[in-house]
């Protein structure tokens, strides 16, 4: 690779980069403009409005996060695949894709998870407009129907966007982890991309991106916790319901992430 | 069939690849005859891996790769071939490293053939047994077939590559400096195959050891950054070079 070739990559990595800045900033920026003006009817801001009536019953269990953040990190996966293993490198849809997980993944959760829930509840309804046509959560089993349907499907989106990003950072990372030679050697053999993949990326892979799915589902968990914390806090005199959950919450997250640790861990000792 | 023996079963005409901006070959043109040791010659980054890995087409997934000019197999098009790998079934490879899959020895060479759809059977273990007997490597493993190939020294696992890729039963074999990785004993044992195997097939051999080219091959080229400088029969090649670079080359004044 010469140096002219790296200096016009490096170009066009910077300015894909600035215009996925600029995609989300814009977004963000919009939306929270428009959550500012918003008045509740109560005549509260809407931020705190929404706080107040969102988050206790966003963690009245955990089968939300847990089943939501699953399926995110099944999608997760299934898109990293057909963006690493699909889409050639220099296809400029999976590098604007990659230069907004890159940012995604690098914004704290906290602050993430608070501004997503934000911009989340204030639209619920028009999301319950646009999702219309999927079925309602009083349909589904493990839902508890006092849940409203609006929130359900903020709460969705938040920890889709959440989990997602990451799930795709560290599914592409553990197919790249896979070595060239290997890949070829299978394909000079005659064998097909499908063969290649399920008899040697993914039980290579499968550790690390379960590794990977730990991680992200860690971190939905975390930012459910520290927003319980933060909500107990603010809004309860009495924190006796609610410390509990938080404690959970954080468990879960700690021993999910340490989970992900030591089998990273694992598998570079097994490869050494 | 006569006459198809006699073509070449492998033209390329005036071949230029590009990786991005960067031209790696420049307007390659020869012929590849059947049951013959093609070997290409020439020092590091001339192009020799570019080249042989287009034959097989594993240059398909190199990003920003770019080619012109013609490449005929049997006499059709290679780059017009939709289906790459039914492609490579006819064109193996062997690698600079013997690159090994993580399951045992026999599952190892029998790969081809289970990718191909067979099922563990007696066919299975004859063609097992068939090709390493093929390559010499039998007697040495029959005992560990089930175990894994990591205990094996590096010439037994590139000896044990060049039967996986047997038991495809190519047509072309391409070896991309196989002795690469090896000590000069068990280069000897890869020489004496590579030429043992020409009796059956095409074989396509790179390489930057000069002398190692002229034991092995019938015809040879010298690459000197992505040209094809000469291309003729080794002896006259070596012996009465017609090029002024392939003379350095070959006497070692060049690279």
């Amino acid at each position: 690779m010469n140096a002219m070739t790296t200096r016009a990559e490096r170009k066009q990595k910077v300015v894909l980069q600035s215009i996925a800045f600029i995609i989300l900033g814009v977004a963000f920026i919009f939306l929270w403009h428009a959550l500012k003006n918003a008045r509740a009817p109560s005549g509260q801001p809407a931020l705190e409005a929404i706080l107040r009536s969102a988050l206790p019953s966003l963690f009245n269990n955990l089968y939300i996060v847990l089943s939501i953040s699953l399926l995110a990190i099944l999608f997760g996966i299934a898109f990293a695949f057909y963006l690493e293993e699909w889409l050639p490198v220099t296809n400029w849809i999976r590098r604007l894709i990659e230069s907004l997980v890159a940012i995604l993944t690098g914004i704290p959760s906290l602050a993430y998870g608070i501004l997503a829930i934000l911009i989340f509840f204030s639209y619920a309804d028009t999301l319950k407009e646009a999702v219309k046509t999927f079925p309602s959560p009083e349909n589904i089993g493990t839902i508890p129907s006092q849940i409203e349907t609006t929130v359900f499907y903020a709460e969705a989106l938040t920890f889709i966007l959440m989990v997602m990003p990451l799930t795709i950072k560290t599914t592409q990372e553990a197919l790249r982890s896979v070595a060239t030679p290997i890949r070829e050697a299978a394909y000079a053999l005659g064998a097909s991309q499908w063969q290649v993949l399920t008899r040697h990326v993914v039980p290579i892979a499968f550790i690390r991106m379960l590794a990977g799915g730990c991680r992200a589902m860690s971190r939905a968990f975390a930012t459910a916790a520290l927003l319980i914390g933060i909500y107990t806090w603010y809004y309860t005199t009495d924190a006796g319901g609610m410390s509990g959950r938080f404690l959970l919450f954080l468990g879960v997250a700690l021993v999910l992430s340490v989970f992900s640790s030591s089998l990273t861990e694992v598998y570079d000792s097994d490869l050494a | 069939m006569p006459t198809a023996e006699k073509q070449p079963i492998l033209s390329i005409r005036n071949l230029n690849i590009w990786y991005g901006d960067k031209q790696i070959l420049r307007d390659l043109s020869f012929e590849v005859q059947r049951r013959q040791v093609t070997a290409f010659i020439g020092p590091t980054n001339c192009g020799k891996s570019t080249l042989v890995r287009c034959i097989n087409r594993l240059n398909d997934f190199t990003p920003n790769f770019r080619s012109t000019g013609e490449i005929l197999f049997n006499g059709s098009h290679l780059h017009e071939a939709s289906d790459a790998t039914a492609l490579r079934k006819q064109i193996g490879m062997v690698f600079r490293k013997p690159v090994l899959f993580r399951c045992s020895i026999y599952e190892n060479v029998a790969y081809g053939a289970r990718i191909s759809g067979a099922s563990r059977s007696t066919s299975l273990d004859g063609i097992v047994e068939k090709n390493l007997r093929k390559i010499g490597l039998w007697s040495e493993v029959e005992n560990i077939l089930d175990e894994t190939p990591a205990q094996l020294s590096t010439g037994q696992q590139q000896l044990l590559c060049v039967a996986r890729a047997l038991v495809v039963e190519p047509e072309v074999l391409i070896f991309d400096e196989p002795c690469g990785e090896l000590d000069p004993i068990e280069t000897v044992k890869i020489e004496r195959l590579v030429r043992d195997l020409a009796d059956d097939y095409t074989l396509i051999f790179a390489t930057n050891k000069r002398r190692q080219a002229a034991r092995v091959s019938d015809v040879a080229g010298f690459l000197y950054s992505g040209e094809l400088v000469e291309f003729g029969a080794t002896e006259r090649l070596f012996t009465n070079p017609q090029d002024n670079r392939t003379e350095q080359y070959v006497t070692g004044r060049l690279g």
